[in-house]
């Protein structure tokens, strides 16, 4: 079925399944330390974008530069001010703090927009040219959807050799699997959030750049920017296994290349019911893998003598 | 090195240790022993900074360590082999052993083949997953992790819980030799017998209580042991 949908279809498949990747790992990462999942994420992808509208003037490395800047710095400001006071409370209020951390930047995002009515239409002019296609075997592939595929591959990569191959990333993965032992054995709790935050910022900050890239012409900024996104990707990380990063990942992709290829197929007149397939895929999928879709190659938890 | 003094710590509001006070001076091996649900455990965890105390004090070397945070105190030289091991299965066996680095800048290397020289089949299986091996070679695994930090004090918590009993002997076999070495060891365990005798001293905790403290000599005398434990 898939071979029928034809090069174009799959590759840009490939490419939203990429960025959703990055988001789970960035919620993921995060999920991982605090146990907690930040529905506040698209908010910091939205927030990015918003960096880059007010920025399109400037040459594409400076734009992007304060994007991660402005996005870093917000993570920060949240796990310093929200998260650490709130540390040891039960999970629900974390979650719904999340919640009132979202709405309270979106509300921020209208004030902005009403203040600048033309932020929504900018145009960028590095935009334009990822914007073009080339031809590779008779195939037209935009430019932007290959620098999606290799900017997730390297981000991917990068952070799997950060959590493999430095100390801190040692500590981090510890955390993620046993906090109190870790802390037991002298890893700082603080140290490994805010590494684990600011990771999650700098994937944030790369969605945003991509999403803001991959819409043409000229992307739409608004406050629910990359919000229904988030939502799709936090499903699919729990689809995929919310436990581990891994897991968690190819949910995000799994969910965001699902999604590329349903809208493909979907009649244009009848694609309002992507999210009704889409979800009810999920559905289907929680009810027969309740632990995750990925949650094979487990090793169950003997106990040893 | 290490004082409890008056310690009381509840659980809501029920206390599940009262009024423990005890000391272990430097290069000393000092066992506590008690059935389930005594308080040893809550014990070890108070002096690592998990638990919060209501009443009395805990020192080491002369500082009290009160709302400190464990890795603060893991950093003051103070190691725990927990209950159950607590070992990192999907990672490493080296892995696991630079974990007990955490706290420790110089010395890594060093202190990782000193670990191994103690256990040599973890340098075997040091790119093993550590939940592949057997339940005496992770407490092998779990010692020398606490170890490679180069304790002043290391505490452990039950190290022979569920290990058959030629591992059972491996463990005691190995705390002798870290005794030797100079470590200061306070020692929780339901062997009784095994733990008077190894340690200088060995306090029965029954109920949340100190009721009695052995000498090596007593391990012998079962009847005083077991009367100890019954003492409730």
């Amino acid at each position: 079925m898939i071979a029928s949908l034809g090069f174009q279809t799959v590759t840009d498949a490939v490419a939203l399944g990429a960025i959703y990747a990055l988001m789970a790992v960035g919620i993921g990462l995060v999920f991982g330390v605090l146990r907690l999942v930040n529905f506040a994420y698209g908010q910091l992808i939205m927030a990015g974008a918003y960096t880059l509208a007010f920025t399109s003037s400037w040459p594409a490395g400076g734009s992007i530069a304060l994007c991660v800047g402005v996005v870093v710095t917000l993570s920060l400001l949240m796990e310093l001010f929200v998260f650490r006071p709130l540390r040891n409370q039960s999970q629900a209020v974390m979650l719904v703090t999340t919640f009132a951390i979202a709405f309270l930047l979106q509300a921020v995002a209208q004030i902005v927009d009403l203040r600048n009515d033309q932020l929504g239409e900018v145009v960028f002019s590095w935009i334009t040219t990822l914007n073009q296609s080339i031809t590779i075997g008779g195939v037209d592939i935009r430019k932007v959807t290959i620098v999606a595929v290799v900017v997730a591959i390297v981000a991917l990569l990068l952070i799997t050799l950060l959590l493999n191959k430095t100390t801190i990333g040692l500590h981090t993965r510890a955390a993620a699997s046993d906090f109190r032992t870790a802390r037991l054995l002298g890893v700082r709790a603080n140290r490994v959030i805010t590494f684990a935050v600011v990771l999650s910022g700098v994937l944030a900050a790369a969605v945003a750049v991509l999403f803001v890239a991959g819409t043409d012409p000229g992307p739409l900024v608004t406050p629910d920017f990359a919000l229904r996104q988030t939502i799709v990707v936090l499903v699919g990380v729990v689809v995929g296994g919310i436990d581990r990063l891994w897991t968690a990942t190819l949910g995000g992709f799994a969910i965001g290349f699902a999604s590329g290829i349903i809208n493909a197929l979907l009649p244009t007149e009848n694609s309002v019911y992507l999210p009704s397939v889409l979800f009810g895929l999920v559905i289907v999928v929680l009810l027969l893998r309740p632990a995750g879709l990925f949650a094979w190659g487990r090793r169950g938890q003997v106990e040893r003598v | 090195m290490l004082e409890l003094e008056g310690l009381e710590v509840r659980y809501g509001t029920v206390p599940a240790i009262r009024d423990v006070s005890l000391h272990v001076e430097r290069g000393e091996m000092v066992g506590v022993i008690g059935p389930n649900g005594a308080g040893k455990s809550t014990t070890l965890h108070a002096i690592m900074g998990v638990l919060p105390w209501h009443a009395g004090d805990i020192r080491v070397n002369g500082r009290s360590v009160r709302g400190r945070p464990p890795e603060a105190i893991s950093r003051a030289g103070v190691a725990l082999v927990p209950e159950g091991r607590r070992i990192f299965g999907d990672f490493t066996v080296e892995e696991n052993l630079r974990l007990g680095l955490a706290g420790r800048k110089r010395n890594g290397s060093a202190r990782l083949a000193q670990a191994y020289e103690l256990f040599p089949v973890l340098r075997d299986f040091r790119r093993r997953s550590a939940g592949l091996l057997s339940g005496g070679q992770q407490q092998q695994l779990a010692i020398g992790r606490a170890l490679v930090a180069d304790p002043e004090l290391l505490l452990l918590d039950e190290p022979s819980l569920g290990l058959a009993p030629l591992a059972v002997d491996g463990v005691f076999e190995a705390l002798r030799s870290i005794r030797e070495r100079g470590v200061t060891i306070l020692l929780v365990e339901q062997r009784a017998v095994h733990t008077v005798a190894l340690c200088d001293r060995t306090h029965v905790l029954v109920a949340g209580e100190l009721r009695m403290t052995l000498e090596p000599k007593d391990a012998a005398d079962k009847d005083k042991i077991v009367a100890a434990y019954l003492s409730a």
